[in-house]
């Protein structure tokens, strides 16, 4: 699991980045840096219990790796590839994607929590036990994928595809949601309001 | 730090193993059973289990005690006095101790069940049990107690740092921050909203 491990700098309590020893604010020549730290990552297949809070990453390809333990949290990540990529118990809270693409990807007891996805697919995806709670989502599509004890509450969700989605388990309870499309999913096995909650 | 997390069929529920390299021992958090493959997880790294945290006594979350019990020598901590015939160590709220080379702060958050209790450890990993899920709260037996739960959380869960990760007894993980903003049990109204359904006594 990953570490906290505060900034060098006396007073800053955001954490540092893995393989340095600063914040985001205190790296001198920060995406000079960070480009390289993310180099030394796809020189690996696996990517374990790594910190990568606060970055800002453009264009990156982390297809068909695999994630363990690692906190992505308040991150900005545009334009990259997550295609068949495998996260395990990592957390992508406060974020935001924009253009990204997770399609084929198992992704199973992560948490994007209160995240903004914009133009991202998740298409065909193993999604198990994946917190999507108070995120926004527009123009997104999850079609063919597996929510098994995934939770949508209190999403915000605008043009949103869940087609041929498998919802068994899953928690949806959207706060708005404005063009979804459920064709081919059995949303009614999805718990949708909070009558049917037996936890 | 090796977090191992197991979904058991049985009551839908999360166990997890914590293993500490250093120290080469580990916990399990709320045992619904222990399969082959938790037992391959613990001997791959050669982990001795030295302490059980439970969360609350519901089936469902202790049921793989008398298992652990036959193969290892730990210590149960609960807020009971005694499980499954098992003796425990007793915790209560603002108990802090070490096992398996981790400080553990135990905090009592009543309502779920009369013994919940939830485990900070490391100060960054809190197990909370059935007490908060990703964007719920467990379900208590009353409008009463759906609102002290919630005055609970709020009081002594939602003062830790917005980082703090959960590991909850059910569903998907979460942390403290995205509880705060998007927990629909603390929206206003909810006890009243599912009132006719946890209102036992009324």
């Amino acid at each position: 699991m990953f570490k906290i491990t505060p900034c060098g700098v006396e007073g800053c309590e955001r954490p540092a980045f893995s393989l340095e020893s600063l914040c985001y604010r205190h790296l001198k020549d920060y995406p000079e840096r960070m480009q390289k730290s993310m180099q030394e990552l796809q020189a690996q297949n696996i990517i374990l219990n790594r910190v990568f809070d606060d970055a800002s990453l453009v264009g990156l390809d982390f297809s068909r790796y695999r994630f363990v333990g690692c906190s992505f949290r308040n991150v900005k990540i545009q334009q990259s590839m997550f295609t068949g990529t495998s996260l395990h118990l990592c957390f992508l809270d406060h974020s935001s994607f924009v253009s990204c693409d997770f399609s084929g990807s198992d992704i199973d007891f992560c948490s994007f929590g209160t995240s903004a996805f914009m133009d991202c697919s998740f298409e065909n995806s193993e999604l198990i036990q994946v917190n999507f709670d108070g995120s926004s989502l527009v123009d997104c599509t999850f079609s063919g994928s597996n929510l098994y004890n995934s939770r949508f509450l209190l999403c915000d969700l605008n043009t949103v595809s869940f087609d041929n989605c498998d919802f068994k388990r899953a928690f949806y309870i959207p706060s708005k949601e404005v063009k979804v499309t459920f064709s081919g999913s059995n949303i009614a096995e999805a718990v949708r309001d909070l009558e049917h909650l037996y936890l | 730090m090796k977090v191992y997390q197991h979904y058991s069929i049985f009551g839908f529920a999360n166990s997890y193993i914590v293993g500490n390299e250093d120290s080469g021992k580990a916990l399990v958090v709320d045992p619904a059973e222990l399969t082959p493959t938790m037992i391959e997880k613990i001997e791959q790294h050669h982990f001795d289990v030295s302490g059980i945290l439970i969360t609350h006594d519901h089936t469902h979350h202790i049921n793989g005690l008398s298992t652990i019990m036959k193969i290892y020598s730990p210590t149960i901590y609960a807020s009971d006095a005694k499980l499954l015939g098992f003796q425990c160590r007793k915790v209560r709220d603002g108990d802090i101790f070490e096992e398996a080379g981790y400080e553990i702060r135990a905090i009592a958050v009543p309502g779920h069940s009369q013994d919940s209790i939830v485990y900070l450890l490391a100060e960054l990993f809190l197990f909370t049990g059935d007490v908060l899920h990703a964007g719920l709260i467990g379900k208590t037996n009353s409008t009463f107690n759906t609102n002290a739960l919630i005055a609970r959380i709020r009081q002594k869960l939602f003062s830790l740092p917005g980082n703090t990760v959960i590991f909850p007894g059910h569903g998907p993980p979460s942390t403290i921050a995205t509880e705060k903003k998007a927990n629909i049990s603390f929206q206003e109204g909810f006890a009243e909203h599912i009132r006719s359904n946890y209102d036992f006594f009324v």
